[in-house]
């Protein structure tokens, strides 16, 4: 069943209700965005993506969600 | 010895490794060849592993670091990103600051020459 970019967006809000999220991609299963977000702050960037993607890995279990590719960071 | 002690010994006598699909001189996928080219580039002394060359490092170094893709760089035994991290790393000038804090050499000309090219 195909995921859609809102849908990845609301889950990661979930976890992260403060973060501005940005999440691109309309074939279903590989997306790409960008959250950023004040409680990566003081985490190098492997800890904020291992953060981000512990939310949509029962999405990437399912086999719903093929890839995302993720660019994090705290605000400035 | 496993794959995972292996691993661990070239992560902890190298100082930068990276785990790459082909060479640092014939990559073999444009991912592994970006963050090569980015080295090389910046004349860092690296030590290149050829994961297509062992089906154990292959899957090894994904379970070592619990990181689902290849290319996989490692300064001073810590993973630092594959290939979209390494590269904002260099495009923000944060890979210049962690060389220079672990003692990395490389060409500071080099780096900025990549920034400037890409701003």
């Amino acid at each position: 069943m195909p995921i859609t970019a809102h849908e990845i967006e609301a889950l990661l809000r979930q976890s992260f209700p403060e973060a501005q999220i940005r999440i691109e991609g309309d074939d279903g299963a590989h997306f790409q965005g960008m959250v950023v977000d004040e409680s990566f702050r003081g985490m190098n960037r492997v800890q904020q993506q291992r953060a981000v993607m512990a939310v949509v890995k029962p999405k990437i279990d399912s086999g719903e969600l093929h890839a995302l590719a993720l660019t994090t960071k705290a605000p400035e | 010895m496993t794959a995972q002690d292996k691993i661990n010994d070239t992560v902890t006598n190298n100082n930068v490794v990276l785990f790459m699909k082909g060479t640092k001189s014939m990559p073999q996928c444009g991912f592994s060849s970006r963050v090569a080219g980015v080295l090389n580039f910046m004349g860092v002394d690296y030590h290149d592993i050829n994961v297509l060359a062992d089906d154990e490092i292959r899957q090894g170094i994904k379970d070592y670091s619990d990181w689902p893709t290849i290319p996989q760089l490692y300064v001073k035994g810590e993973f630092v990103g594959g290939c979209d991290i390494i590269t904002e790393m260099t495009l923000s000038g944060e890979l210049d600051t962690l060389f220079a804090e672990n003692g990395v050499t490389f060409d500071k000309d080099a780096a900025d020459k990549i920034r400037e090219a890409n701003a």
